[in-house]
Order: structure tokens, then C-alpha cells, then sequence
């Protein structure tokens, strides 16, 4: 038993050593296989001829440029802080605007003004 | 001033990589003479067509060179394995093709190129009596068999070109050398050669 698996084994090995020397690949197929090389070392070559383009974003362009980004974002900044942390303040300061117009003589000013009526009149009397 | 050929065929696989990468054909021309044959070999033994063994190893070769630019030399793979692994690949989609498109009754035997003349086997007459008895494997049986005893591959490579452990690396060549030593022996009795 032992002495037939030995037998196969080195029958085996006489066809994989006849295997092994089979004759390479064919000039044509060297050949495309060449070919195919340079195409692609060339395609690689033109793709690194290109200059890299500066990465800029196109709305920053859009919006002018860095320096316009840069005042928009500090006035959004400034918006969002004055809203955020000073409500109290600003009404306080609305209020005191709001409260002097209604009251006294300029309360009662307003409260006679008819603004479609006067444009009316006017163009009747042209 | 470029590496000559004597200088690059010291190098290893991976530097020769390197060097096609940064646009170097001899680089190129000696990967091809190392790495070709390997992958013909493999595809032609697999397929047992010669000609789609051809179109395998070129399309297998065409993807390393599109691979070169992103090569890792500390990777896990080196060109030769990787090369297998895609060759492997290939020859297995080209038989699921074949599968897919001719009813298995309708393929034709291939020619028996065995009978020759003389008492005792000649290399080429080995050569086609086991790529027959190949082609009557398991698919992966037969990879397994060709890298390891034809290809000369480890059990490591093998296991990593076919994304298999190296138990199952060894099972299968296991198993595929019992199955063609029958195949073989019954062949060399039915041509009445010596066995």
C-alpha cells in the first residue's frame, strides 16, 4: 500500500515536471502584453503632466473671495450673538423707542393721518 | 539614467513595481518575462484552452499595470500572488461563462492528444494526459493542484491567491493528488503504456 503511493507520487511528479516545462508564452501574446504596458505608463505620465488646480470652492468665488466669506461669517457671528445674549437689552431699548413715539403730541399726530386718503385728494386736485 | 535589464532582474517584484510606476517600461518588460508565464500557465491549465489562457493572462497582466501606480510594497500580497489571485478569478469567471452559455451535453470532448507511438511517455505527451485528467477536477481542486505542484506555490500563497485558510489549501491539493494519480493510471493503462 505504502509502496503504491510511492509509486504514485513519483509518477505524479514526472507530469507535473513535464508541466512545468511547457513552452512560455507566445512573441504575440509578449507583445500585447508590452503594448498594454505603455499605454498605460503613458496615460499615467499625461495624467500627472496636468498642473494641479488650487482647490477653491466655486461659491466662495460666487460670494468674492475669501475676505467677503470672511466679514459674512463675522456679521452672522455678531447677528447670532446680539440674538442670543442681549434680548433683554434690545427690548428694553425698543420699548423705550416705541413707548416716546406713541406717547404725547406725537401719538396724537399720528392718530388723525389717513396716508390713502391724502394720496386720493391729491390726485383729484391735479 | 534608467536601471539596464541586468540591474533590473536583480531587483525584486515589488521594486520592479515601483520603478513601472514612476514610468519605467524595462521595469515592465522584466515583470513580464517573470510574471507572463506564471499566469499563462495557471489560465491555460485551468481553462484547458490555450487561447482564452492567452485573453486571461493578458487581461490578469493589463490589471497589474493599472494597479502599479497604487502599489503597496509592504502589502500583504506580492505581484506574483496577487497576479495568481486574478488569474484565478478570471479562468473561473470564463468557466461560469461557459456554464451559463453551452449546455453541458453539447460541449464536445476535447481531443485526446495522448495517442502517440512510443512505449513510454514523451513531456508532451504528459503534459496533455494530465491537463485532461485537470479538466475532470473541482474547479478549485484544480487551482489548488496547479499552484502548488506546477506553479511551485506554499500553502500561505495559495491560501491568500485563492482567499481560502491553509487547511483547506491542503485538503484540497490532498485530495487532488489522489484523484488525478487514478485518473492518470487508468489513462496510461487504457493507451497501454507501461505502467
Amino acid at each position: 500500500m505504502t509502496a503504491d503511493r510511492d509509486t504514485d507520487a513519483v509518477e505524479l511528479e514526472s507530469f507535473f515536471a513535464a508541466a512545468r516545462a511547457a513552452p512560455g508564452p507566445s512573441d504575440d501574446l509578449i507583445a500585447r502584453v508590452m503594448a498594454d504596458a505603455e499605454t498605460i505608463r503613458q496615460a499615467e505620465a499625461a495624467a500627472s503632466a496636468i498642473p494641479h488646480q488650487p482647490r477653491r470652492s466655486g461659491w466662495v468665488e460666487v460670494l468674492g473671495g475669501w475676505l467677503t466669506v470672511s466679514g459674512l461669517a463675522a456679521a452672522c457671528a455678531a447677528g447670532v450673538t446680539f440674538g442670543l445674549v442681549l434680548p433683554s437689552t434690545a427690548a428694553f431699548a425698543t420699548d423705550g423707542v416705541f413707548s416716546t413715539l406713541i406717547s404725547g403730541q406725537n401719538a396724537a399726530g399720528f392718530a388723525g393721518f389717513d396716508a390713502v386718503g391724502f394720496a386720493l385728494d391729491f390726485e383729484v386736485e391735479q | 539614467m534608467p536601471p539596464q535589464d541586468a540591474e533590473l532582474d536583480a531587483l525584486s517584484d515589488d521594486a520592479l513595481m515601483v520603478l513601472f510606476a514612476r514610468g519605467d517600461t524595462p521595469a515592465a518588460r522584466v515583470l513580464t518575462k517573470r510574471l507572463l508565464p506564471k499566469a499563462l500557465g495557471h489560465a491555460a491549465r485551468v481553462l484547458g484552452n490555450q487561447a482564452e489562457a492567452e485573453d486571461v493572462a493578458q487581461e490578469a497582466m493589463l490589471r497589474l499595470w493599472r494597479a502599479a501606480a497604487d502599489w503597496k510594497t509592504d502589502g500583504p500580497a506580492r505581484p506574483a500572488t496577487w497576479l495568481y489571485r486574478v488569474t484565478a478569478n478570471l479562468a473561473v469567471d470564463r468557466i461560469r461563462a461557459r456554464v451559463k452559455s453551452t449546455p453541458l451535453d453539447t460541449v464536445p470532448e476535447p481531443p485526446d492528444e495522448t495517442k502517440a507511438p512510443a512505449e513510454q511517455m514523451d513531456d508532451a505527451t504528459r503534459r496533455a494526459a494530465l491537463d485532461a485528467a485537470l479538466q475532470d477536477l473541482p474547479e478549485r481542486q484544480r487551482q489548488a493542484v496547479v499552484l502548488r505542484h506546477i506553479e511551485g506555490l506554499s500553502n500561505p500563497d495559495i491560501a491568500t491567491a485563492l482567499d481560502i485558510s491553509v487547511e483547506a489549501v491542503e485538503s484540497l491539493t490532498a485530495r487532488g493528488r489522489r484523484a488525478l494519480a487514478a485518473a492518470l493510471k487508468d489513462q496510461k493503462e487504457a493507451l497501454g503504456y507501461d505502467s
